[in-house]
């Protein structure tokens, strides 16, 4: 269990992460989703103890992660695939780690051996691939056997079998009853793998549900029309309390009306239709959409029309 | 949760952290030529017989310890600075939140092993020297305890590297700093006029010089402060600034 409560951080004039609270639970995949700069990096530095809260605290198993005794074997944690002396071998790294908060040695062959890496323990770490320093790190979290699992940005330069590993060992993991936490800027790679999902947007939280609600309250039916009548089905359309939104001499967009709906509607007034398309719009347009308005950098005014411009 | 008592978590970060400092090459090498450096000079200054007529063979014998010093500073720097080159750094403080304590740790793995090994190499210095120069009217000088007080002063320009090294969190910049520090008094001293005493004299070299009871260490360049008080404020400086590095570490986000 995390529980993350009225957490802030600024940077001088910057703030980085404002208010946030929000627990992350037992027996499933949380995903931590935010676009970069959100603040996802530093809510999570400041959780396992790197980074000192300016406002609000972070608690690990109700303790500040600062004041656990061993605290590999309460969180593990994947930060930096590259956290790593180059110069050192796999087998060596886990070692110091382990000798740290002792844990048994026996317990680093084992994690080499869960991540693949037993044949490569003896090497320099700084010949790894990206896609083993991960597994490494990967390794590194496992260690101490903990209840909670936090991954920043876990599949990262990976291939698709390293991504469908990391994955399946997340789920594996939740099904044990652990809290796993996941941070992404990519929805679809939450979509594939978190049960629940914390979204935040310029250091604030946007959302705090399970998947499916998210789904569910966030994506919007849009339906595309072509037909030479556009004026009249737009009339129809509208007082049936939808939106209608043109798109050019004949086609538009329809929004919260359904594709059979608006066939029926154009049928029962003889209506000529040419197109009538569901556009159900993606999660990570969903996503794209909650967060464009946190995002710092804007381009509205680049975007703005002409004539606004010159009013 | 069940508390852990303060020596066993002392003790297993001193034990991860020895085992980090034995399994990266960088510190085994500086380490070698640290040992290697006095010795060598030893040679040359033996062969050469380039000491002056009031000299003893410890003191000449001790020539290349200042570049000794350095390289102990080195090391020092390296333990630390190396893992904020890497991120490494992070996993440390996951491992173990308690960064005094880490940084304690490390302390010992770079004060002890220079300690040990700065004496070895200060004797086996002598022994060279000795075997050249002995005969050729020099005084031998006194070795012990001498030679206890110079290995300090090795551990002692360590720790410096150390503070250093936590402060700057640069490799490079570390190095250059500890070996400004450890050469620059006795080099920019005579600028100082009758300051020089007092510039020089409080430079790490300062009191292992005094110990080898070399011919450059007198009152007016060096000041008239005996060898072992001279010691005792090389140790004075380096834990305060040890403590400094502390409180740095304690407060700064990684």
């Amino acid at each position: 269990m995390i529980e993350v409560r009225e957490l802030g951080k600024r940077y001088g004039p910057v703030t980085a992460v404002e208010d946030l609270s929000f627990k992350v639970r037992p027996g499933s995949v949380t995903g931590f989703l935010g676009p970069n700069g959100a603040g996802k990096s530093t809510t999570i530095k400041m959780i396992v103890g790197l980074d000192r809260p300016t406002t609000g605290e972070a608690l690990v198993g109700g303790r500040p992660y600062r004041s656990l005794r061993e605290p590999l074997r309460t969180l593990g944690a994947l930060l930096d695939a590259r956290a790593v002396h180059g110069g050192r071998s796999a087998y060596h790294h886990l070692l110091w780690l382990a000798q740290s908060n002792g844990i048994a040695k026996r317990r680093v062959e084992e994690v080499l051996e869960q991540v693949g890496l037993t044949e490569v323990a003896r090497r320099r770490a700084g010949g790894f691939s990206l896609g083993m320093g991960q597994r490494m790190g990967i390794a590194a979290a496992l260690l101490g056997d903990p209840e909670v699992l936090v991954l920043d940005e876990p599949v990262n330069g990976l291939d698709t079998e390293g991504i469908r590993w990391i994955r399946s060992l997340m789920k594996d993991l939740a099904t044990e009853g652990r809290t796993i936490f996941v941070a992404s800027h990519v929805m679809a790679e939450m979509q594939q793998t978190a049960d629940r999902l914390i979204v935040i947007g310029q250091g604030r939280l946007i959302a705090d549900c399970t998947m499916a609600d998210f789904i569910e309250e966030n994506s919007r039916t849009v339906t595309l029309v072509r037909s030479p009548a556009l004026s009249r089905l737009a009339e129809l359309v509208t007082r049936a309390g939808a939106r209608f939104l043109p798109a050019d001499e004949t086609s538009a967009r329809v929004e919260g009306m359904a594709a059979p709906t608006i066939g029926a509607l154009a049928a029962l007034h003889r209506i000529e239709l040419h197109e009538l398309t569901p556009q159900y719009s993606s999660l990570e347009e969903v996503y794209t959409e909650l967060t464009k308005e946190e995002l710092d950098y804007r381009t509205t005014t680049a975007e703005a029309p002409i004539e606004e411009v010159l009013r | 949760m069940s508390e852990i008592p303060v020596t066993t978590a002392f003790l297993r970060t001193l034990r991860a952290e020895w085992t980090k400092a034995r399994t990266v090459r960088g510190v085994f090498w500086i380490a070698v030529a640290m040992v290697l450096v006095t010795p060598g000079l030893a040679v040359f200054v033996g062969a050469t017989e380039s000491l002056q007529p009031d000299d003893t063979i410890l003191g000449g014998s001790l020539t290349g310890a200042v570049i000794g010093q350095v390289l102990a500073a080195a090391l020092g720097a390296l333990v630390i600075s190396d893992e904020y080159g890497d991120g490494l750094i992070r996993s440390t403080f996951l491992a173990d939140p308690g960064r005094v304590r880490v940084l304690a740790a490390k302390a010992v793995v770079v004060a002890v092993p220079v300690y040990v090994l700065s004496l070895l190499s200060g004797y086996g210095a002598f022994l060279v020297g000795d075997a050249f120069l002995s005969g050729a009217g020099f005084e031998a000088g006194s070795l012990m305890p001498e030679l206890l007080g110079v290995a300090l002063c090795f551990a002692g320009a360590g720790l410096i590297g150390l503070t250093l090294g936590t402060a700057l969190r640069h490799t490079a910049g570390a190095i250059s700093a500890a070996t400004a520090l450890i050469l620059l008094p006795s080099l920019v001293g005579p600028l100082f006029g009758d300051l020089q005493s007092w510039v020089s004299g409080a430079s790490p070299t300062a009191p292992l010089r005094k110990l080898a009871q070399s011919s450059d260490a007198t009152a007016e360049t060096m000041g008239s402060l005996p060898a072992w008080p001279s010691v005792a404020i090389l140790a004075a400086y380096t834990f305060a600034a040890l403590g400094f590095a502390a409180l740095l570490l304690r407060r700064r986000d990684v």
